[in-house]
C-alpha cells in the first residue's frame, strides 16, 4: 500500500524523537541490555521493560532536576544547578516514578488512547530530525514491541507514557536533543528549552494533540487533549510536592522519618532526630484580635 | 425491613443530618465510601505525603485499602480536584473556618448593593437560616479563632486597607476579623507550650495546639478523647452524637442511634412509582473491601456524597434531569494565591491553617492561610498562567478571560515559579505570608459534572468536572481581579519584601452548588426545602445543595445549617414530627455525656 513506506518512517522518527532507540542503543553498548542486537529476531516486552524503565527514569530526573535544581549531573546539564541539594537529592525521581505507575489511576482507555497515537499517529508535518539512525531492524524490533503492548499483550506504565510525550516534545523544541548525554531528549534541554516543551503542553495541548495524531476523532481528540493539558500542570506540581514532602526520608514500618527531609532542610521547616515527626504543639498564640474572645451574633 | 432514612455520604453534611433525624428516634442509615478513622491519636501522623498525597495518602479520594490506586475523575484542563473519602468527608483536612454566607445572596435582601450578587440566590430569605446558623454554631462548636505570628502580619496589612475590623458574625460592610472556626479555643498549656511528638498534652492542655497540622488531620491535643479533639471536622462532633443517641444518659433520650456503614461507596438509587409519582425507595451500595453489593430501603433517601459524585450517583442511577442542570452550575470560588516574603518571621507553618480573613461583600473575600512545605511548593506550582519569565499561556490577553499579567499590587507577571526561583521563594517558609483570594462566583451552567464517555470503574462511569477556560463570567473575573489586588495591597502594607500572584487554575476545594436549590424550576434541582423537584422522598444535604458561591464564604457552615434545616423538613413533612429548632436547644458536641457514651472503638 501507499501508506506504508512513510507510516514505516514516521513509527521510527517517533521511536527516535520519545528516545526509545537512543536508550535502547545506549544500553546494547554498555552491555546493560544483553538481549537487544540489531541481529536478533524479536524481542518480548520483558526484553523492553529495561529500556522502558531506564528511559522512564532518566526523563523523570530532567524533570525533577528543572523543578527544583540542585547539584546533580541533570542540573548541571540544562544550565540552571545550585549548591543546595534539589528534587534529585530528595529522591522525588522515585516519588513521580511511584505515584505514576502505581497510584494514578488513568483508566485503560485514555491511557491506550495516547499510546496508540504516539505509536502510530506521527504526523509527517513535524520538523526534520537531523541523523536520523538508520537502525531499521532495531527500530522494527522495537515497533513491534511496543505494539504488542498497546494491543493489549503488556501494559503501559503511565511513567513510559509520560517519558515518551516529554521526549516528543523535546525534539521538537531542539531536534538535535535526539543525541548527547543521558537516555532522555528532555533531560537533554537547556531549563529554558524545558519550559518551551512545558509552554507546548499545556498551552497548545489540542495543537499537540494533533501533531501526534491528525485522525483523531473529536471526542478522543478532546479527551487526549484534556489529559495532556492536565499532565502539563501536575506533573510540576507533583515534583514540588514530592521535593520538599518528607517521601526520601519516610520509613514506612515506623510512619516516621529517618532523617531530616532534604525538602525541610532547604525550606528551613523543622530538624527531626531519626526514628520522629514533628511536635504535637508550639509556643505559638499572640492572643485575640482586638482582645475579643467572642463574636457578636 | 425499611429503614425510615438512608444517608448517602458522611462528609460535612450528611452526619449533621443524620443526627438530627437520630435525635428525633427515626431509624437512620448513614453510609461511606471511604473508611472510618477511629484512632486518630493513631493513625494520623504530620507528615504531608503520608497525609495529603492525593493518590497515596490516607486522606485520599480512595479506598481504605491504601495498596490500591485511588479513584479516578476525569479533569480534562489544568485543574486540582482535592476531594476526599471517610467518615468526617473534607472536613477532615478543612480548616475549621465556619464563615456565615453574605446575606446579598438570599432571596428579599434589599440592601444597597443588592445588584452586586450573583442574581440565583437562595430561595428563602438570610434571617431565616440564621436560627439554624445558631444552632450548629453551638453544637460544633464555632469559636473566635486565637492569633499566632503570621496573623498578626495580615491584620497589620489588612489595616492598611481602610477597613474595619468586625467583631459580628455577620458581614454587611468591607472588613476584616479573627476567623469563626470550628476549633476549640487553646486553654492550659496548649498554645503556650511547644510539644513533643507523642507526648500528651491533655488535660494540661485543652483545644488548639497550634501545631499546624489541620490539614493532616487534627489529633490534638494528643491523648484527649475522640469527640474533645480541637478541629471540629464532623467526626469528632456530629458523628459521635449519631453514634451515641437514644443512649442511656444521653444527650437525646428519645433519639436511636445512627448505624453508619463506612467503605460502602453507593452506586444506585432506585425509584418506584408511588400514587402516580416517580418516588426514591432504595440505596445500592458496594463493600469497596469485598466487592459485594448490598441494597436496602428506606423511606426517604438523602444524597450527600459531595458536589461532585451526587451529580455522578444521579446519572448513574438513570433518575430524571429534564432541564439539564444536575452537575450544572459548579462553583468553586475561582481562588488566586498570593505570596509575600517578609525579612522578620511569620511562622507560616505553625498554627491554625487560617485564623483571619478579609470580607468584601459584593465581591468575595481574603483568607490568610499557613502550610507545610510540600503543600507551599505545591502553591507556587500552580498556575495558570505558566511559568513567571518564560510563558504566559496567553495571561493578560483579552481572549483567555483572565487578568492582567503585571499590575502593581505584585511583582513581576503571574505565573508559577520554577527552578531557582522556587527554591528563593522557599528558603525560608517562616518567611512567607500566603493570602487566598475567594472569589464572589457566578452560578453557570458551563461548569459542571458530567459522567466521563471514556472512563468507568467498579462503581460505574466516573465524574468529568469541566471548568472550560475563558468562560467565567464578567462579574466573577472582575471580582477576582478586584480580590487579587486588595491581597496584593494588603501584603505591601504589612511590610513584604517580594508579592507574587499566582493566577491558579481551578483548585476545586470550596465546592457548591452542582444540585443547587433555586427559586426557578427552570435553573435548579432542588426546592426550597432541598427536596428534588423530580422525585418524591430525594433530598439532598451537602454543599452541592446550596443555591449559589454565598458570595465568597467557605460553605461548610452554610452546608452545615442547611443540612440541619432539611433535616427539620424531612422530620416535619415525611414522619410527622415537631420543628425541632424553633422549639428546642442545641447539645453541644463536646458535652460530658457524649464522652461517657462513646461506643468502644471510638473510646
Amino acid at each position: 500500500m501507499s501508506h506504508d513506506v512513510p507510516k514505516r518512517f514516521g513509527r521510527r522518527a517517533f521511536l527516535v524523537r520519545t528516545g526509545v532507540i537512543g536508550a535502547a542503543l545506549a544500553l546494547a553498548d554498555s552491555n546493560q541490555f544483553p538481549g537487544l542486537s540489531p541481529s536478533a529476531s524479536t524481542l518480548s516486552p520483558s526484553q523492553l521493560a529495561p529500556v522502558f524503565d531506564a528511559l522512564a527514569s532518566d526523563t523523570i530526573n530532567g524533570l525533577v532536576a528543572f523543578v527544583v535544581p540542585g547539584p546533580d549531573p541533570y542540573s548541571i546539564a540544562q544550565g540552571v544547578s545550585d549548591v543546595a541539594p534539589g528534587g534529585i537529592d530528595a529522591l522525588a525521581t522515585g516519588f513521580m516514578l511511584n505515584a505514576l505507575d502505581n497510584f494514578y489511576p488513568v483508566p485503560q482507555e485514555p491511557l491506550r488512547l495516547l499510546a496508540q497515537s504516539l505509536c502510530t499517529g506521527i504526523n509527517d508535518n513535524l520538523p526534520e530530525i537531523p541523523g536520523l539512525p538508520v537502525v531499521t531492524r532495531l527500530a522494527e524490533q522495537l515497533d513491534l514491541a511496543l505494539g504488542a503492548a498497546n494491543s493489549g499483550q503488556g501494559t503501559f506504565p503511565l511513567s513510559l507514557m509520560v517519558a515518551l510525550l516529554l521526549n516528543f516534545l523535546a525534539t521538537l523544541i531542539d531536534p538535535t536533543a535526539v543525541n548527547g548525554d543521558f537516555l532522555s531528549p528532555f533531560a537533554r534541554l537547556s531549563f529554558a528549552q524545558k519550559t518551551q516543551a512545558f509552554a507546548l503542553l499545556e498551552g497548545e495541548a489540542s495543537t499537540v494533540a494533533a501533531m501526534i495524531d491528525s485522525n483523531l476523532s473529536e471526542p478522543a481528540k478532546e479527551s487526549l487533549s484534556g489529559l495532556l493539558e492536565f499532565l502539563g500542570g501536575a506533573l510540576v506540581e507533583f515534583a514540588a510536592f514530592g521535593t520538599y514532602s518528607e517521601f526520601g526520608a519516610f520509613d514506612a514500618s515506623t510512619r516516621t522519618v529517618t532523617m531530616t527531609p532534604v525538602g525541610w532542610t532547604i525550606s528551613q521547616y523543622l530538624t527531626v532526630a531519626p526514628g520522629r515527626r514533628p511536635p504535637e504543639g508550639w509556643d505559638e498564640m499572640k492572643g485575640y484580635l482586638g482582645g475579643e474572645t467572642q463574636a457578636s451574633a | 425491613m425499611a429503614r425510615d432514612v438512608i444517608v448517602v455520604g458522611a462528609g460535612g453534611g450528611g452526619p449533621v443530618l443524620a443526627k438530627e433525624l437520630a435525635a428525633q428516634g427515626l431509624d437512620v442509615l448513614l453510609l461511606e465510601a471511604g473508611p472510618f478513622y477511629t484512632k486518630p491519636d493513631r493513625d494520623w501522623v504530620h507528615l504531608e505525603n503520608e497525609a495529603n498525597n492525593p493518590l497515596t495518602g490516607y486522606f485520599r479520594f480512595g479506598p481504605a485499602d491504601r495498596s490500591q490506586p485511588a479513584w479516578y475523575r476525569e479533569t480534562p484542563q489544568n485543574s486540582f480536584l482535592w476531594q476526599l473519602a471517610g467518615v468526617g468527608g473534607t472536613t477532615l483536612h478543612y480548616y475549621g473556618n465556619c464563615p456565615r454566607a453574605m446575606p446579598g445572596v438570599f432571596q428579599g435582601y434589599s440592601g444597597a448593593d443588592a445588584s452586586a450578587y450573583d442574581s440565583a440566590v437562595f430561595p428563602f430569605t438570610y434571617a431565616e437560616l440564621v436560627p439554624y446558623y445558631e444552632w450548629v454554631e453551638h453544637t460544633l462548636p464555632v469559636q473566635t479563632a486565637a492569633q499566632g505570628t503570621k496573623e498578626e502580619v495580615f491584620f497589620a496589612g489588612a489595616a492598611t486597607l481602610g477597613i474595619p475590623h468586625n467583631t459580628n458574625k455577620n458581614v454587611s460592610v468591607p472588613s476584616y476579623r479573627a476567623q469563626e472556626n470550628a476549633i476549640l479555643q487553646p486553654g492550659g498549656t496548649a498554645g503556650v507550650t511547644t510539644v513533643a511528638q507523642g507526648q500528651a498534652i491533655y488535660p494540661h492542655g485543652t483545644g488548639c495546639t497550634f501545631c499546624g497540622y489541620c490539614f493532616q488531620g487534627c489529633k490534638e491535643p494528643f491523648g484527649a478523647p475522640f469527640n474533645l479533639k480541637a478541629k471540629r471536622t464532623t467526626l469528632v462532633s456530629y458523628v459521635p452524637m449519631a453514634l451515641t443517641a437514644g443512649a442511656p444518659g444521653s444527650w437525646a433520650p428519645h433519639g436511636k442511634a445512627v448505624t453508619l456503614v463506612p467503605n460502602a461507596f453507593a452506586t444506585k438509587v432506585h425509584t418506584t412509582m408511588v400514587q402516580g409519582a416517580l418516588r426514591a425507595c432504595a440505596v445500592t451500595w458496594r463493600d469497596t473491601a469485598t466487592g459485594q453489593f448490598n441494597t436496602e430501603e428506606a423511606s426517604v433517601i438523602v444524597m450527600a456524597g459531595g458536589t461532585t459524585e451526587n451529580p455522578r450517583l444521579w446519572l448513574n442511577s438513570g433518575l430524571p434531569n429534564p432541564n439539564g442542570w444536575v452537575g450544572q452550575g459548579y462553583t468553586d470560588h475561582y481562588f488566586d494565591w498570593l505570596v509575600g516574603v517578609f525579612a522578620n518571621d511569620t511562622f507560616s507553618s505553625r498554627g491554625v491553617g487560617s485564623s483571619a480573613r478579609v470580607d468584601w461583600p459584593g465581591r468575595g473575600g481574603l483568607e490568610q492561610v499557613g502550610l507545610p512545605p510540600a503543600l507551599q511548593a505545591f502553591s507556587l506550582m500552580f498556575s495558570n498562567s505558566g511559568m513567571r519569565g518564560y510563558y504566559s499561556n496567553g495571561a493578560g490577553s483579552t481572549d483567555y478571560g483572565g487578568g492582567p499579567l503585571t499590575d502593581p499590587s505584585w511583582d513581576g507577571p503571574t505565573g508559577r515559579t520554577v527552578g531557582k526561583e522556587l527554591k528563593s521563594m522557599l528558603s525560608n517558609i517562616d518567611k512567607l505570608v500566603n493570602v487566598l483570594v475567594i472569589t464572589d462566583d457566578d452560578v453557570q451552567p458551563e461548569n459542571r459534572v458530567t459522567l466521563s464517555a471514556l472512563n468507568a470503574d467498579d462503581h460505574g462511569p466516573v465524574a468529568k468536572v469541566e471548568f472550560p477556560r475563558g468562560t467565567r463570567s464578567h462579574r466573577t473575573v472582575a471580582n477576582r481581579e478586584f480580590m487579587a489586588r486588595k491581597a496584593g495591597e494588603l501584603l505591601r502594607g504589612a511590610g513584604a519584601t517580594k508579592v507574587i500572584r499566582l493566577d491558579w487554575p481551578p483548585l476545586i476545594l470550596h465546592v457548591q452548588s452542582t444540585m443547587r436549590m433555586g427559586v426557578s424550576e427552570a435553573d435548579s434541582v432542588l426546592d426550597a426545602n432541598a427536596k428534588s423537584r423530580w422525585v418524591d422522598g430525594l433530598y439532598i444535604a451537602d454543599n452541592s445543595a446550596l443555591a449559589n458561591a454565598l458570595g465568597g464564604p467557605n460553605p461548610t457552615l452554610t452546608c452545615q445549617a442547611l443540612a440541619t434545616r432539611t433535616a427539620e423538613r424531612i422530620s416535619q413533612f415525611e414522619f410527622g414530627g415537631d420543628a425541632f429548632v424553633s422549639s428546642g436547644s442545641p447539645v453541644v458536641s463536646t458535652d460530658p455525656a457524649i464522652t461517657a457514651a462513646l461506643p468502644p472503638e471510638l473510646a
